[in-house]
């Protein structure tokens, strides 16, 4: 969801140079669950258009939020250093950061399914032994 | 008056009161905030150039952070969104205030892709002057039509002021022309987010963005304007762009730059306009009648129809601007080719 969350993030930078206020909140639309609500709580703050600046606001909100949230240590540190490069940039150059987002999440994914591969099988031969252990000392 | 509030909004809370504290009625007097990273905050008002400072204390010196927040609230958080203002050194914010950028360039192909490093600000404060064409209108029409109009001027004249103020007029009761406005740079309407921040009246157009003459011929296709009006006509294209639109029938309201009437008549593009007889009144604004005073009104034929309050007008130059073949006739002016 984070990924097509970027991925759309992208689009609305890229394709329509929407504010980035505006960009977060189509996204928030589009976007459903907690994802979506993230992107809209800081969409709204950023119109609001207080001293602080992007970064600050994108990382209170999402440090905040992550506690609720599935997500490692590591997924927040990478949306946070995603943060850093909010809004200052150009055109050319916040795409590359999104881009370079979306392709350390794609390699967190990566390794989050080979891990499950690789220890899938035997949590689920080792649930079998356990059950047929269970029979037997029921017996 | 102008509405400050975008202003305010896009720096540092701090910078701002600072600024309020030291300068009063800001509506009505400041016209520039000039920020420079390291040096002290200048502000120009009325009564000319002063510091941010309390009392005897040292003048507000703009910091790095200043600039980069100023920079930031200034784009709502959005430089990418700007990159064609930024390759033009300016952007226009909400009230029609523009806010020029200096800095280092990053150049592709022989031109300014985008600005990095900004060192420096200069906010415009943009202020709309109703009422200063009242009294020239009514010499600007001939048979109850709007003639062909070209306003001369040299810089800080008022020049864009006052073709603001004319669109305005001319769009609005009892005129209601349909006037459309080709505004390359956004400076007559002050486009922020697709909405003209300035009064342009009830029945004009605007076009902004896009060369004038590419402007000027899509207003001409799809919006049937009774007058177009151009700012500051410099390339062979405009003019050429202007020639069709007085070929089509459309009345033309537009611009010159000229330091001096003199420099205005070595243009080889007015030189042509003016052979051709495509102009049919001349407003002359001239640095000795103070901004937004109007020297002179001539006709086509290089009559003086309106003279401005000063009376030392300037006869001989008027006079010599008007010779197109260097040789003098009892027509001024329009010498057929």
């Amino acid at each position: 969801m984070l990924q097509r969350a970027i991925m759309l993030l992208g689009g609305e930078i890229g394709y329509l140079s929407a504010p980035l206020a505006e960009a977060l909140e189509n996204v928030s639309y589009k976007i459903s669950g907690e994802i979506g609500d993230v992107f809209q709580k800081i969409s709204k703050q950023l119109q609001k258009r207080k001293e602080q600046t992007a970064e600050e606001i994108w990382n209170v909100i999402w440090q905040k939020e992550a506690k609720s949230m599935y997500l490692t240590a590591e997924d927040i540190q990478m949306v946070l250093e995603f943060g850093k490069t909010l809004g200052y940039l150009d055109k050319q150059q916040q795409e590359h950061s999104m881009q370079r987002l979306l392709f350390d999440l794609e390699q967190m994914e990566k390794r989050i399914t080979h891990r499950l591969q690789k220890n899938g099988k035997l949590y689920y031969r080792m649930g079998i032994l356990c059950g047929l252990l269970l029979i037997v000392v029921l017996l | 008056m102008p509405n400050l509030q975008s202003i305010w909004r896009g720096m540092p809370q701090q910078m701002a009161k600072r600024i309020q504290d030291c300068i009063t009625n800001a509506e009505e007097t400041l016209q520039e905030i000039r920020l420079r990273r390291d040096k002290p905050l200048l502000l120009r008002s009325t009564k000319g150039w002063q510091y941010v400072q309390y009392g005897t204390q040292a003048p507000y010196t703009v910091t790095g952070s200043d600039i980069k927040a100023c920079v930031s609230l200034l784009s709502g958080y959005s430089l990418y969104a700007f990159e064609e203002e930024l390759r033009q050194g300016f952007l226009t914010i909400a009230g029609g205030h523009r806010v020029g950028f200096c800095g280092k360039a990053v150049v592709e192909d022989g031109r300014i892709r985008t600005l990095h490093q900004i060192s420096s600000l200069n906010i415009r404060i943009a202020r709309e002057v109703f009422g200063c064409a009242d009294e020239m209108l009514p010499y600007l029409f001939s048979d109850g039509q709007f003639c062909h109009t070209l306003i001369l001027s040299p810089p800080g004249c008022g020049k864009t002021t006052l073709l603001r103020e004319m669109i305005h007029c001319l769009a609005n009761a009892p005129y209601h022309y349909t006037v459309g406005v080709a505004d390359e740079r956004g400076e007559i309407a002050g486009m922020y987010e697709g909405v003209p921040q300035m009064d342009l009246g009830e029945c004009s157009d605007v076009i902004s963005g896009c060369p004038k003459a590419a402007g000027m011929e899509l207003l001409l296709r799809s919006m049937s304007p009774q007058i177009i009006a151009v700012d500051e006509l410099g390339r062979e294209e405009d003019f050429f762009a202007a020639v069709d639109t007085v070929h089509a029938g459309v009345r033309l309201l537009c611009t010159v730059h000229g330091s001096c009437l003199e420099d205005v008549q070595k243009r080889p593009f007015v030189r042509k306009l003016l052979e051709m007889g495509a102009m049919e009144r001349f407003v002359l604004l001239s640095y000795n009648y103070g901004v937004g005073n109007i020297a002179q009104i001539l006709d086509g034929n290089g009559n003086c129809i309106y003279n401005g309050r000063r009376e030392n007008t300037d006869d001989e130059a008027i006079r010599n601007f008007m010779h197109i073949d260097g040789e003098r006739s009892d027509r001024h002016f329009f010498v057929p080719a």
